[in-house]
């Protein structure tokens, strides 16, 4: 899962990168909103957490040209206005959250977690798959009602999957969401992680459409 | 300190002695017409004196068939008299008895003969000459009397043509004055009102078309005006720009707090700060008292807010029922009105379990909004307290106090007030915000 993080101030969004890094996010981080239009339009975000003051480019006109372009991901206003006529217009410009600086970190991932599970039509506490359980609510997972430890990319990996379960979900796209923009990624990184994965979730099964993607499944081989 | 005279009372104070000037220079004129008329008199009975005192011989005889010379002497006007006093005797024509004082020194003394005043016994007053001699044997004097309406009737007729005068002239100064005074003054008055209606909004600024000697006074009161309002509106970016100043570093001391394991004390304190710069950078932020003519319409800040309020109850299903008539005029800034609707409506959500009402209630100059829920309402006895700053009710609630502080804050800017009670009919809280209502525009 990956978000986009547009906001200017150096310290506070060192400390955001590493509070949703925690929680299992790849996280892209830009400080101006030319950059951050850019990256919304192009790139591929399951959230955005989008400061209104960014340099080049209010955070509301970034807001109003990616929804004018037909980007729909779940955006959260994280600024220091705290005005309800500021609040009104974020919302009329787009934004499916307002959250005032400064924040409780808890609030953040808690909202940002609803955002990402509302934009995908995820209405029940849990999603399964055979013995595989996730909480989208806690970003928790559960292999035959017993936790699951896995690292943050793992959790990447498999909150994309088990989205689709039984479906295919391209490389590219799963690529897309794990890794940060810019990140130095060996060629056979995923198929690493993919393989790890495996072994943890068995027997939950990933099976690889070769040349296309990955399919979590259920079934027995 | 004394205050300086007003203006009325120096123009008063000046016209007063303008007037007394011509005023005094009549009584003047009327005492010299007294001395001359009085002169006249004394001329003539000077020569009676003359004429009587050529009869006294050296040895004090009285040649009495001298007087022929003059007949008034030996058959005297009505109210005429002499008397001749001699050491050898006495003779007189039509001398009252009476009294008769001369003043020292000597009034009008010509050639020996000085004036002097009394009254006969008949009260009729008397003006009199009289000439003192020494003869060989003794003294001898020459008193002559006429009486003193011959000098006092005609005076008193000049004198009561220019008091008349002088009233007449006094009455038409101090009218003119007052008529001066009055259109002098009107542009004044009506600066003072215009500047009034500045004050309460009701116009931006004042006409600069005033008469020559005010128009710079306007000039400087408008610039005054502009720099009020420039400063308000900095102060206002200013608060603004602190708030992102102060805050952002605020949000990045949170999350530092969070990741290096602080204690909870810490955090509290940190929130403590937060809440804090946030109640006073929003009182800061208020367009309360800046001036202009603020105005927002209830109904249309109420559905401007309502996405923001359904979004932060996704949840549950909330029905918030605006009654409010569909222009419903206040005479508060938009944002302001959105601080106070937002909050009470923020409230209100949170403790309704399923509805929320706004009904509006015109009366005189005022706008009296009544927002109920139906859910638990707060405790008579907490009551008070949620108004204050920094306290939350329900620690539950994740966010940065309760919100009424700032309303009630914002309410008293505008001179409305705040009051919360129980709806009788929903169940819950009634919170009652009364706001003044626009002045009617001017034509």
């Amino acid at each position: 899962m990956k978000i986009l993080l547009a906001e200017d101030d150096e310290q506070l969004a060192s400390n955001l990168v590493q509070l949703l890094r925690r929680e299992a996010y790849a996280v892209d981080w830009v400080r101006t909103g030319v950059d951050a239009q850019h990256l919304g339009e192009t790139g591929s975000y399951d959230c955005c957490v989008l400061d209104l003051g960014l340099p080049a480019l209010e955070g509301l006109a970034v807001l109003r040209a990616w929804r004018a372009n037909g980007c729909e991901f779940p955006v959260l206003i994280l600024t220091a206005r705290d005005a309800w006529m500021d609040k009104a217009e974020g919302f009329q410009s787009g934004a499916d959250d307002y959250l005032v600086k400064p924040f409780l970190p808890q609030e953040l991932i808690l909202r940002v977690r609803a955002l990402v599970r509302r934009s995908r039509g995820q209405a029940a506490e849990v999603v399964r798959c055979g013995g595989l359980a996730y909480y989208p609510g806690s970003g928790n997972f559960q292999l035959s009602e017993k936790p699951l430890y896995l690292t943050a990319f793992e959790i990447r990996i498999l909150a994309k999957l088990i989205q689709f379960p039984e479906v295919l979900v391209e490389r590219e796209t799963l690529f897309d969401c794990i890794y940060e923009y810019e990140a130095e990624v060996p060629n056979n990184s995923l198929e690493v992680l993919i393989g790890r994965l495996r072994r943890k979730i068995a027997p939950v099964r990933i099976v690889t459409a070769r040349g296309h993607g990955y399919r979590l499944t259920a079934e027995a081989a | 300190m004394k205050a300086p005279l007003s203006l009325h009372g120096r123009l008063a104070a000046l016209t007063i002695a303008v007037v007394c000037v011509p005023l005094g220079i009549a009584t003047l004129v009327i005492y010299d017409l007294v001395t001359v008329v009085s002169d006249t008199m004394d001329t003539a009975l000077d020569v009676q004196v003359r004429v009587l005192d050529q009869a006294i011989a050296p040895d004090g005889s009285f040649a009495e068939n001298h007087l022929a010379t003059l007949p008034e002497l030996v058959r005297p006007r009505p109210g005429w008299g002499w008397r001749v006093k001699t050491p050898r005797g006495e003779w007189s024509r039509a001398f009252p008895a009476g009294r008769i004082h001369y003043p020292i020194p000597h009034v009008h003394p010509i050639d020996g003969i000085y004036s002097g005043y009394g009254a006969a016994n008949s009260s009729e007053a008397l003006h009199v000459r009289r000439l003192d001699r020494r003869l060989m044997n003794g003294p001898a004097s020459v008193t002559v009397i006429a009486p003193s309406r011959l000098i006092d009737q005609p005076m008193e007729r000049v004198q009561r043509s220019v008091r008349l005068m002088q009233a007449l002239v006094l009455g038409v100064l101090v009218c003119a004055m007052a008529l001066q005074l009055h259109f002098a003054l009107r542009p004044l008055r009506i600066l003072v009102k215009a500047v009034a209606r500045v004050r309460s909004g009701e116009a931006q600024s004042l006409s600069l078309r005033q008469p020559a000697e005010l128009a710079p006074l306007a000039d400087e009161i408008n610039s005054l005006i502009e720099r009020n309002k420039a400063q308000l509106e900095t102060a206002r970016l200013n608060a603004a720009n602190l708030a992102h100043a102060v805050k952002t570093p605020l949000a990045s001391l949170v999350l530092q707090l969070e990741q290096e394991g602080a204690s909870a004390s810490s955090r509290a304190l940190v929130e403590q700060i937060s809440a804090q710069v946030a109640h006073h950078l929003r009182r800061a932020r208020s367009a309360g008292g800046l001036g202009g003519r603020p105005q927002a319409d209830a109904h249309a800040v109420v559905e401007t807010i309502r996405p923001v309020l359904v979004r932060l109850r996704r949840d549950r299903s909330l029905e918030i029922d605006n009654q409010l008539p569909a222009s419903c005029l206040v005479a508060v800034d938009h944002g302001d009105l959105g601080e106070m609707l937002g909050n009470l409506l923020e409230n209100a959500c949170r403790y309704a379990e399923r509805r929320v009402r706004l009904q509006a209630v015109e009366e005189g100059g005022a706008v009296t909004l009544v927002i109920e829920d139906d859910g638990c309402g707060i405790p008579d006895d907490q009551k008070a307290d949620v108004l204050q700053p920094g306290v939350r009710l329900d620690e539950v609630n994740v966010g940065y106090g309760f919100g009424l502080a700032i309303v009630r804050e914002l309410v008293e800017l505008y001179d409305g007030t705040l009051i919360l009670a129980d709806s009788a009919e929903l169940g819950g809280l009634r919170t009652i915000l009364r706001l003044p209502r626009p002045a009617a525009s001017p034509v």
